[in-house]
């Protein structure tokens, strides 16, 4: 578990790590600590996110690098995921690749008998709603795909954090929400280390894999990373 | 003179932009939860639209859009150029309307 900032800068130091060949295609399963609200990178964050909140409730925020909404990453109620390799393994074409990807969370969320399909741009669905929401970038011929596995939702707490108008932040949101979003813990009695052996179990199905830690290079790069992007200012309000 | 839309894109995304601007476009916004590959094309777009006649119109943002992507070899998933520039037409419509 690691803060909002240093997730999305190991994330970033990966990319480059293997870029300069110094590292292998990577899928990487982490939480966040303190519960943070991450926004795409196209979103703006003082309309997306009530900072006032977000600052009581001690719930941090960053910007991602990656497009898509905002979500929020709560300590105990969701595990994110990212996938980083060479974009030449991977389809060329975009929404193939989020499939891929999701493919296997797909396989692992059916390990814990939840039936779930993928739902393009970016969603995973089961029963019609969405499990699982994925973000995709490319750069320098480096694919990354992160992602979150829902498994419980705190709606009031969620939207106590998200810029909706007050109105919205009604009962009858919050059953809205709860009619498009559903939860590893809604269809399954699985507990949330069962739930990452599932996905761990999905992703790497038919790959030959090794568990590793990040690199003392990869590490110094995250920390300067956090250090000079993901926690300034200058990049979380950029937009 | 300052002018917001927000459109939902059908089964797709949010675009929102905003938009300052006289007779020209002095800067615009576009904001949203769509995606674009590269992200960094987000730029040439808004840096395109400056300077541009506020009654150019749609077709007119569109097609500067359009070519700022194709230069960018750049793909928008989950909006497009129209979307966009139909954003920023109302936009400055709003701005015109509450002024």
């Amino acid at each position: 578990m690691n803060n909002a900032a240093r997730n999305m800068a190991i994330d970033h130091a990966i990319m480059d790590s293997i870029r300069a060949g110094n590292q292998q295609p990577t899928i990487r399963f982490y939480r966040w600590k303190p519960s943070a609200v991450s926004i795409g990178c196209f979103q703006g964050m003082n309309d997306e996110v009530n900072i006032d909140k977000c600052n009581a409730a001690g719930v941090s925020y960053v910007r991602r690098r990656t497009g898509g909404g905002a979500v929020y990453h709560d300590m105990d109620g969701e595990i994110t995921y990212s996938v980083i390799g060479n974009e030449n393994i991977f389809p060329k074409n975009i929404i193939e690749s989020y499939k891929t990807i999701c493919s296997w969370i797909i396989n692992g969320l059916l390990r814990l008998g939840i039936k779930a399909e993928f739902a393009p741009i970016n969603d995973i669905v089961t029963s019609g709603k969405k499990i699982s929401g994925n973000a995709q970038t490319r750069r320098e011929g480096i694919l990354l795909q992160h992602g979150t596995i829902l498994y419980k939702v705190d709606f009031e707490k969620m939207f106590s954090l998200l810029n909706v108008s007050k109105e919205k932040i009604s009962d009858k949101m919050i059953k809205s929400a709860g009619e498009r979003v559903t939860s590893v813990s809604e269809h399954s009695d699985a507990k949330l280390e069962e739930l990452y052996a599932a996905l761990l179990a999905g992703f790497v199905e038919g790959k030959d894999f090794f568990y590793a830690s990040l690199s003392k290079e990869e590490e110094d790069e995250a920390a300067d990373l956090e250090k000079r992007i993901y926690s300034t200012y200058e990049w979380n309000f950029s937009r | 003179m300052h002018g917001k839309c927000k459109i939902k894109v059908p089964g797709g995304k949010m675009v929102s932009v905003k938009v300052d601007y006289g007779k020209k476009i002095e800067r615009v916004s576009i904001l949203g939860d769509f995606f674009l590959h590269p992200e960094s094309a987000i730029n040439k777009i808004e840096e395109r639209l400056k300077g541009i006649d506020t009654e150019s119109g749609k077709n007119a943002f569109e097609m500067i859009i359009a070519n700022a992507l194709k230069e960018e070899k750049a793909s928008l998933i989950g909006a497009d150029a129209g979307i966009i520039s139909s954003a920023i037409e109302k936009a400055i419509n709003d701005g015109m309307a509450s002024d």
